[in-house]
């Protein structure tokens, strides 16, 4: 009895799905990507606010800080410069809240967000802005982009009906490199 | 200077970086699918980074490589895409090297072969496998990280030079079942190197791996398992060897003609042998739930080998000379991240290697006691001597890291492994029913080693990445070993990448080199010292949309190499001694890319190698490369392919040997007879889907070396004589013609 709970404390991950592919890496493919997003391209202001969300777990806010860390080494993103701000995940309302009040137009949810991803993704639906999982499982649960390593190499995972509901317009060139998730 | 370099780039940047990739006239998109392409390893670090940014030139193949160039082993991978390293197969154990430097007879332990970060090398001589005999099924790969040059740093012992990474696929990316099915036809060689389709003459390979992989909650924690086995087996084609005549042995008063097969002529050797043959079975068992990882690996490697080399000792051609190893690999890890500044990680794990190698000699003479077993005819006898060696090894190892911003860019890597190993063996003659004659030269060792290793990763600007580490290893026996590694990656405004590598690695002596003792031949040397080399690299690489080309410039000095030689006090008598070093140094490039339907990729590795004592590195090539083109008919369509390995001329095995005239003159091989002809390997595949049945595909392949003999010699007559002026060579495997089907059940 003792051993397994020990072994179950050990196992105890605070996470369920976990970044593969590094921050940086991430945030390179990140800038890049959105230059092909035709309705990021035109509704997008001189300066765009990006959101980096972390739950209250130590391996959600180390990834959170490593792509902060990364962004504020990117000079644009998406051809544009940009304001980064990180938040604390508490519950979906406040983070409603929050995209409205600094009019983010990228959300970036660090590990931790699969439980949420559903409800999440239908709170922000309609708005017009493109929500980033920096997990595979996160694209899956409805976020519009994300990351999986496979072969050794990075391959974005890309929710069509999700960007459909934030008016991401990507062209099918930049589609084809993606794996799509229905 | 610089203007030229600049106005190079932007021309090639004009040629390679907008070409048509599908992009359209706005904005192409090659340079997103040139990041795309870009690998992260975790090898060189043992912590996941862009390959780029790795402290060590490295290569990375895809298991979709594998699958759509028909690779099936290290070997293969290493021969057809890696930059900077070599494999050259002697029917036998497959021997590694890298840059100019292959140490033949090693068993493959100058290189490190790690697997989801469980080193595979065994603890009585280091061995570990590039052929089939690695036992593992090719589908579980997810990719391998071949890194070239020193890797003590993190690693210890034995990444001398290099380190083989393997991941293994996530059960989610196997899926429910997948199974593969192969088979392989090779037909006969005559010694002349000639092929002969006589049916009877045919071998064959067949290879069956099932692999299944699953994944769920448990207990409301994340649990994937993952199983996998594998047979392979190859029964092989007709062989012939050149002969060797006239071969005669004595007692110091008279003479008579040496047998070489028991049931054969007296006084000859070679001719033709169907006894090439492996088996190898394996089952591979990974799980993880929640932040724990488990592994377990058991495997049997067994080969027949028609002219292994005989210790010294005379070993029947065509006769029973195998070799068998067995193993079981355990692993238990549990890693977490704490809190943003801190992660840990603990694994033990736990190992068991057993050996067996059998070499039957009818000459009695080299029988270890010199005496016939009571009641045996001399002039028809035959025995087995057998080596039996054992190693069982457990430790425990505890890695913390510490990011001191808790950001990613200044991580602290600092871990302590300690271990415990018992290895031993015996020399066991035997007569072909299993009757033992004789054990000798048993040994039995039990020794500890800890280790400590620090590694500060720095991004200290955006654009300036330093990695420096040190390991220190104390083993029972030896003074401690340093090994320190320093790196610096520094990216160009126009996103070249230069790159400094200072590395170091040792290798301790195994307890075969320091215990193994044959009667007459070799005596024990107890005494020796770890091997060392330090490399410094520099590499330029750039990108360019989807092409890329990298150029390395590398020098080492290998200090203390251990070498079987003869003891100069008693000269028939030899011993692994610690004799000089080597110097070397050269370059390796790379070019690859992808164009359109059509991706290809080249490398080139070329060095010069000198030892201190002005002797001269046999069976090593100083240069060589490979090539590959593939093009996808359509869409998800079949991949045509087309690979070349070319390596140059370089000394066979019994190059350095001298013989002796009746007059008591030195006989030296003519320069022709002491170099091999260049080897090159020629494969064109075809993989593709089959549309009509999901999950299903197909390859066809045919490859095989254009040359007809390798490097290594192999016969009794190893030294010139007034009659024999070259070596006999081993074959090369000229030609195959393989199939394979594959069936994934999602």
């Amino acid at each position: 009895m003792l051993a397994w709970a020990l072994l179950l404390s050990l196992a105890a991950s605070p996470e369920r799905d976990e970044p593969v592919v590094p921050a940086e890496l991430q945030v390179e493919l990140l800038a890049r990507v959105l230059r092909y997003d035709r309705s990021f391209a035109k509704a997008t202001p001189e300066r765009v606010k990006v959101l980096i969300v972390h739950r209250e777990s130590a391996p959600s806010e180390q990834f959170a800080r490593q792509l902060s860390t990364a962004l504020r080494a990117a000079p644009v993103v998406g051809g544009v410069p940009h304001d980064d701000v990180l938040l604390r995940f508490t519950d979906v309302a406040r983070l409603l809240e929050e995209v409205e009040r600094t009019g983010a137009r990228v959300v970036v949810f660090a590990p931790g967000f699969a439980p949420e991803s559903k409800a999440i993704a239908t709170g922000l639906e309609g708005r017009q802005l493109i929500t980033i999982s920096a997990t595979p499982r996160g694209v899956h649960e409805g976020l519009v982009l994300g990351f999986d390593l496979v072969d050794g190499k990075p391959r974005m995972l890309f929710n069509l009906t999700s960007a459909r509901r934030h008016q991401s317009d990507f062209r099918a060139e930049v589609i084809k490199l993606m794996t799509v998730v229905p | 200077m610089k203007v030229a370099l600049c106005s190079l780039l932007l021309c090639a940047s004009a040629a390679f970086a907008d070409v048509p990739d599908g992009g359209s006239e706005e904005l192409g998109t090659g340079d997103l699918a040139g990041l795309l392409d870009t690998p992260v390893v975790s090898g060189p670090s043992r912590a996941e980074e862009r390959v780029d940014d790795s402290p060590a030139t490295v290569t990375v193949v895809t298991s979709a490589q594998l699958r759509s160039l028909g690779l099936r082993t290290l070997h293969e991978a290493i021969n057809f895409l890696s930059m900077g390293m070599v494999a050259q197969d002697p029917l036998h154990a497959v021997e590694v090297g890298a840059r100019g430097v292959l140490l033949s007879g090693d068993y493959g332990n100058h290189f490190l072969v790690v697997v989801d970060g469980h080193t595979l090398n065994e603890s009585w001589n280091g061995t570990a496998y590039y052929e089939q005999g690695l036992a593992m099924p090719i589908e579980l790969i997810d990719h391998l990280e071949l890194v070239v040059g020193p890797g003590s740093v993190l690693y210890g012992s034995s990444a001398m030079l290099g380190v083989v990474n393997v991941v293994t696929r996530r059960a989610a990316e196997i899926g429910l079942m997948r199974v593969t099915l192969e088979g392989a036809l090779l037909p006969a060689q005559r010694a002349d190197g000639s092929l002969s389709f006589a049916p009877e003459g045919f071998g064959g390979t067949g290879r069956v791996s099932l692999l299944s992989g699953w994944s769920t909650e448990l207990l409301g924690l994340p649990f994937e398992v993952t199983a996998a086995g594998e047979y392979f087996m190859h029964q092989g084609q007709t062989l012939e060897f050149g002969k060797q005549t006239g071969l005669v042995e004595g007692d110091g008063t008279s003479e008579w003609p040496q047998r070489w097969t028991a049931s054969g002529p007296a006084g000859e050797w070679g001719g033709e042998t169907r006894r090439y043959a492996t088996r190898t079975t394996s089952l591979w068992l990974k799980s993880r739930w929640g932040d724990v990882t488990g592994f377990a690996r058991a495997a049997s490697y067994s080969r027949n080998t028609p002219a292994i080399d005989g210790f010294g000792v005379a070993v029947d051609f065509d006769g029973r000379a195998y070799e068998r190893d067995r193993s079981f690999d355990l692993e238990l890890r549990w890693a977490r991240v704490l809190n943003p500044h801190f992660s840990m990680m603990v694994r033990g794990y736990f190992d068991d290697y057993e050996y067996l190698g059998a070499q039957q000699s009818s000459t009695f003479l080299t029988n270890g006691t010199g005496e016939l077993p009571e009641g045996a005819d001399p002039a028809n006898f035959s025995f087995l001597l057998e080596t039996r060696g054992r190693a069982t090894w457990g430790g425990l190892e505890a890695q913390a890291t510490i990011d001191w911003l808790g950001d990613g860019r200044f991580p602290l890597m600092l871990g302590v492994d300690g271990r415990a190993r018992a290895f031993g063996a015996t020399n066991v003659d035997a007569t072909l029913d299993g009757q033992i004659l004789a054990e000798s030269n048993a040994y039995e060792a039990l020794e500890w080693q800890v280790a400590a290793y620090a590694q500060q990763r720095a991004r200290l600007l955006p654009s300036l990445l330093l990695n420096a580490g040190v390991r220190v290893d104390t083993q029972s026996g030896f003074a401690p070993n340093v090994a320190p590694r320093g790196a610096v990656t520094w990216t160009a405004p126009w996103e070249g990448r230069f790159k400094v590598v200072v590395s170091s690695a040792f290798r301790s002596p195994s307890g075969y080199e320091r215990f193994a003792q044959y009667e007459g031949f070799q005596v024990r040397n107890p005494l020796l010292t770890p091997e060392r080399v330090l490399t410094g690299e520099l590499g330029y690489e750039q990108r360019l949309g989807r092409h890329r080309f990298a150029l390395v410039g590398f020098a080492s000095r290998f200090t203390s190499l251990i070498r079987l030689e003869a003891l100069p006090e008693d000269p028939p008598l030899t011993a692994y001694q610690n004799t000089g070093g080597l110097l070397n140094h050269g370059v390796q490039g790379l070019v690859e890319g992808t164009f359109g339907a059509l991706s290809y990729g080249a490398t080139f590795t070329g060095a010069f190698t000198t030892a201190d004592d002005g002797t001269e590195l046999l069976a090593s090539p100083m240069w060589f490369g490979n090539a590959r083109v593939t093009y996808t008919l359509w869409d998800d369509g079949p991949r045509a392919s087309v690979l070349a390995h070319v390596s140059g001329p370089r000394l066979t095995t019994a190059a350095a040997n001298q013989g002796v005239d009746a007059d008591g003159n030195v006989l030296r091989w003519s320069d022709a007879a002491r170099f091999s002809s260049p080897q090159i390997e020629l494969r064109a595949v075809m993989e593709g889907k089959v549309k009509a049945v999901r999950g299903l595909w197909l390859r066809g392949m045919v490859g095989g070396n254009v040359m007809p003999y390798s490097v290594y010699a192999v016969g009794p007559l190893q030294a010139p004589g007034l009659d024999f002026t070259a070596p006999t060579l081993a074959p090369n495997n000229r030609l195959f013609v393989m199939l394979s089907v594959g069936w994934t059940l999602e």
